[in-house]
């Protein structure tokens, strides 16, 4: 059975069904430059979303806020409230899941307590280990997606797992996670979307400015994320 | 000249109406910051992209009235904007196989377009030289994280095209900032 180029995108993509998944997966154990192609078509994808990403922390010009918008601002607490009952659903939904996925992490965690290693904070070390010397848009099991500076004066870093996505910021000298979403691949049955689109809307709510650019990324990493 | 007082029930009346404008509103500006994402990425350049965004959205909130409560408001947005962008292509030039980024420049550029595409980065420009079909296929599921359906949706083709487009655009790219490298 041969390998396509488009079989193998959607293979890096994550687009596949179980059985292709496997077929992909048992060609490339003998063809070593499918792994690469994989690689070259994920370094792409993380390249450009680190590209693009600080879009999301410049300030709005004028323009692209709707002449309407005065009236957006009232508050309607019946609006409010209605909002705040539909994420209470949602939570609820899901609560069941996401408390078995803790659970089975915590007996993972002292099962494995040596790959499931933490810093003080409950960051997984090899999470610790990207946010601290990975650029954004290197390629990896952690994707560091942004660099910017809180509203505190610290340095965060917004990052995407296959499970999760997360914003972690410094505190003292390790990094604390201030935000969790969901990771890169989808849940069963989930429309699929940008993961990371959510990560990006939080940072530049917590962000005091513009993302940091490569320059002032690899000067962060080099004074090891001390400002 | 100030408005005379209006009385309870038209208040309620307007209320009621401005409640399905609020929420609409506030939806669309969330989605502000992925929609000038993607039309950075279409664009030539970051002014090209702000306009096509803000053409977009006076389009969408013109029509309000079209958009099925519901169903997805990102999707309804990014194809208003795809279709825009694709509608001014076509208009600025009918020979498909010409179709380039100045295009859009003329048409969408601020007064100092000109300056901003000096500094354009590296991958703005191999961005640029992708045929539009290979961009948005690229720009939907590379940089805004569209599934292949969804991607295929917002377009308008197979989900089997889409992935074929993504393959050539990839290649082009790779291609493109592998010499640049």
């Amino acid at each position: 059975m041969t390998i396509t180029p488009e079989l193998l995108a959607a293979y890096a993509d994550g687009e596949l069904d179980y059985e292709d998944r496997h077929r992909v997966e048992a060609a490339m154990v003998t063809d070593p430059a499918l792994v690469d192609e994989v690689r070259a078509h994920r370094a792409l994808r993380a390249q450009l979303e680190a590209h693009y990403g600080p879009i999301f922390l410049e300030p709005l010009p004028e323009r692209l806020l709707p002449a309407e918008l005065p009236t957006a601002a009232i508050v309607d607490f019946a609006a409010a409230k209605e909002v705040r009952h539909r994420r209470r659903a949602m939570f609820s939904r899901s609560a069941w899941p996401v408390g078995g996925a803790i659970a089975a992490m915590l007996v993972l965690g002292v099962m494995f307590s040596d790959t499931f290693r933490t810093n003080a904070n409950g960051l997984p070390e090899s999470t610790v280990l990207a946010l601290d010397s990975q650029s954004s848009g290197e390629v990896g099991e952690t994707r560091v997606l942004l660099s910017f500076v809180d509203k505190n004066g610290s340095y965060c870093r917004v990052y995407t797992e296959r499970s999760s996505s997360g914003i972690a910021c410094r505190s003292g000298d390790d990094w604390l996670l201030r935000w969790r979403g969901r990771g890169d691949a989808p849940l069963e049955g989930e429309m699929r979307q940008a993961s990371s689109a959510d990560a990006f809307t939080e940072a530049q709510r917590m962000s005091a400015s513009d993302a940091l650019d490569a320059a002032q990324e690899a000067q962060a990493i080099a004074d090891s994320w001390v400002r | 000249m100030k408005r005379p007082a209006a009385n309870v029930s038209s208040i309620v009346g307007i209320r009621g109406r401005q409640l399905l404008t609020i929420g609409f509103e506030r939806e669309v500006v969330a989605l502000i910051p992925r929609l000038r994402r993607f039309a950075a990425s279409l664009s030539c350049d970051r002014d090209a992209g702000d306009d096509l965004c803000q053409a977009t959205m006076e389009r969408a909130l013109r029509n309000r009235h079209l958009w099925a409560d519901g169903s997805r408001l990102d999707s309804w947005m990014y194809r208003m904007m795809r279709n825009i962008w694709i509608d001014t292509l076509r208009s600025q030039k009918r020979r498909p196989e010409t179709i380039d980024s100045e295009i859009i420049a003329e048409t969408f550029g601020a007064p100092g377009a000109q300056e901003a595409v000096v500094e354009l980065s590296m991958i703005d420009r191999a961005m640029n030289q992708l045929p539009a079909e290979q961009r948005e296929a690229v720009s939907l599921v590379m940089i805004e994280g569209f599934g292949y359906k969804e991607a295929s949706e917002i377009i308008g083709c197979p989900p089997g095209t889409l992935n074929s487009r993504l393959v050539r655009g990839r290649d082009k790219l790779l291609g493109l900032l592998g010499e640049t490298a």
